[in-house]
């Protein structure tokens, strides 16, 4: 077992050996992901981070290149690649990044998402805590689901014990040295909140065309931001940020909420709260089951916790498959 | 398929041709040589042109592979980017990313009548197959093309047309929508799918069509009520799309991304489709 001293004294170490730690840390009231500086900035006590790991593989907005009209030049941008590691995921957190590993590095790779993954380590610590929106185990994850972690540090006595999960997981504790533990994990916590997902599929095989998606939308403002805390939602947009003769082209999180998603010169295919709301439901529960086996839905309940108007996924889908 | 995702190639306007009042082609060459060497397509493949500073559109490949030298795509002035392609004068530098999405069958043709049915700009991506297939002409038995437009002014590719019509190995009938034509006019008068219904060609052939949505819809009935197979009914779409990889998000039709399971797909599996089109 690994108490709180040991484990800033490791993060401390694997710091000064020139990894990147990106780590949950408290400011103005909201933990987040954030660069750590010093290992004491490591918030243990939150039950989840508002920001998801998105923000290591995949940012909010970065450059793809820069461009010189003059020129004619096209410069592709790529920062330097450094190992990065994340502690302090949770499962949920860690089994997302599986999911965005099917998609991105799947039939196509995105070769900046694959080079940020290749040198991304992803050290868990397993839950203690659930809260009311926390749903992991409906979607077959659970507080102590190993899927998608290297290495996942289980509650043990105020402590924790560390166990490694992957090749990757493996070849990092045995380059930084880390003495993996035995004993016992705590019991998983209980989850309150528990649907069942059973029939949801066949639902929507069926039921493009429905009277009940206008029901189930009728409180969505179409603000995004259930997308933009979604640990899997991954849709983006191309834009150029431009001056008289020189600029970037970025890369910049987009949303299937928002009408202009769709939006063409001539026609806009998705007219309408509700058929933007389907897509999303489509998406995460259908067609990415279609198309990679697995839900893009990991029952972290970001979106529940989040939305401004009390919209609840969990019941969303109950009240489709009834 | 790996992918230096999302960023392009430099390519120079060599030409430009003023097609209709609103729509130019533009012949394009790779600067980057090993890029040029490199590059291969098949007809139905699109590719993303790249205004730098304004954005990026999509377009179908609107010349053949044999083609070797340069790739024309036509564009049709409807929105910011395509508005400064209008702008760009012969000489000025693109940016340029593809060939994306699959392509329309060929070789699985041979031995097969093939029928072509294109309205407006919806010429361009039949275009490089129709060229291809009568490079390879005696491999197919007989070719039809049937292509309208509202006017003769909004008729594509004037040249191609001109030639289409002199060759005896292709069966071509031209048409305008009613209104459209001039006291020079030798064609049909009528919409598209009726003058595909007038024609009538033999149902065991392939036919490959691309219009404007609505006219694609009618044709599709139409080809459905001259007794084709949905199997061998192709067309090519649309959706607005970004990435061109099936990663961004925006232009799927149910489970299909347009950009990277089509954009050519048969009736066939169009029929298993919401839709959303």
């Amino acid at each position: 077992m690994k108490t709180i001293e040991d484990i800033l004294r490791l993060i401390e170490d694997w710091q000064g050996k020139g990894y990147t730690v990106v780590a949950p840390v408290r400011s103005e009231g909201l933990v987040s992901f954030e660069v750590l500086r010093a290992p004491s900035q490591i918030d243990f006590d939150h039950v989840l981070t508002v920001n998801t790991l998105k923000d290591v593989t995949l940012p909010r907005c970065e450059t793809l290149f820069k461009y010189d009209v003059e020129k004619a030049s096209i410069e592709p941008s790529w920062e330097a690649s450094q190992p990065i590691v994340v502690f302090g995921s949770r499962p949920c957190d860690a089994a997302a990044v599986t999911i965005l590993d099917s998609i991105l590095m799947g039939e196509v790779t995105d070769s900046r998402y694959a080079r940020r993954r290749e040198n991304m380590i992803v050290v868990t610590l397993a839950c203690s805590q659930a809260d009311e929106a926390c749903f992991c185990t409906s979607m077959g994850y659970g507080p102590h689901d190993p899927t998608g972690s290297d290495i996942i540090g289980l509650p043990s006595k105020g402590g924790y014990v560390f166990r490694v999960v992957s090749q990757k997981g493996k070849d990092f504790a045995s380059k930084v040295g880390l003495e993996l533990d035995e004993g016992r994990a705590d019991p998983e916590p209980e989850l309150k909140r528990r649907i069942t997902t059973d029939g949801i599929k066949a639902w929507l095989d069926e039921n493009f065309e429905s009277p009940k998606w206008e029901k189930v939308s009728e409180n969505c403002v179409s603000c995004g931001a259930c997308y933009y805390l979604c640990p899997t939602c991954h849709c983006f947009d191309i834009a150029d940020e431009a001056g008289a003769s020189r600029g970037v082209r970025m890369r910049i999180w987009d949303c299937c909420s928002f009408a202009g998603f769709t939006k063409m010169a001539a026609h806009q295919p998705r007219v309408g709260k509700h058929r933007r709301y389907r897509q999303r439901i489509m998406h995460k529960f259908k067609y990415t089951v279609d198309n990679i086996g697995k839900t893009a839905c990991v029952g972290d309940g970001r979106c529940i916790r989040y939305c401004p108007y009390g919209v609840d996924i969990t019941e969303v889908l109950e009240a489709l498959r009834e | 398929m790996r992918i230096e995702t999302l960023v392009p190639t430099v390519a120079r306007v060599e030409e430009i041709r003023q097609e209709t009042p609103d729509i130019r082609s533009l012949r394009l060459v790779f600067e980057d040589e090993d890029f040029k060497s490199d590059f291969a397509f098949k007809p139905g493949q699109f590719c993303l042109i790249s205004v730098l500073g304004v954005g990026e559109a999509v377009f179908c490949i609107a010349s053949p592979p044999q083609w070797e030298d340069f790739i024309e795509v036509s564009v049709k002035e409807v929105g910011k980017v395509t508005s400064a392609i209008h702008d760009l004068e012969i000489g000025a530098k693109v940016g340029f990313r593809g060939p994306y999405g699959n392509w329309f069958p060929f070789e699985e043709n041979f031995g097969r009548s093939i029928v072509f049915v294109g309205g407006g700009i919806g010429l361009a991506p039949l275009r490089p197959l129709i060229w291809q297939t009568l490079s390879k002409r005696d491999r197919f038995r007989d070719v039809y093309l049937i292509y309208g437009a509202r006017s003769v002014a909004d008729l594509v590719y004037k040249d191609d047309l001109k030639e289409w019509s002199s060759r005896d190995d292709i069966r071509f009938t031209k048409t305008v929508d009613p209104g459209g034509e001039d006291e020079t006019w030798d064609g049909e008068v009528g919409l598209v799918p009726q003058i595909l219904e007038k024609v009538s060609p033999p149902s065991d052939s392939v036919l490959i069509t691309c219009g404007p949505p609505i006219m694609i819809k009618f044709v599709l009935l139409s080809a459905n009520k001259l007794g084709f197979r949905p199997g061998d009914v192709i067309t090519t779409l649309e959706m607005k799309m970004k990435c061109g990889v099936g990663t961004c998000g925006r232009c799927n039709i149910g489970n299909k991304y347009v950009c990277r399971h089509g954009p050519v797909f048969t009736l066939e599996e169009m029929e298993k489709l919401p839709n959303e089109f």
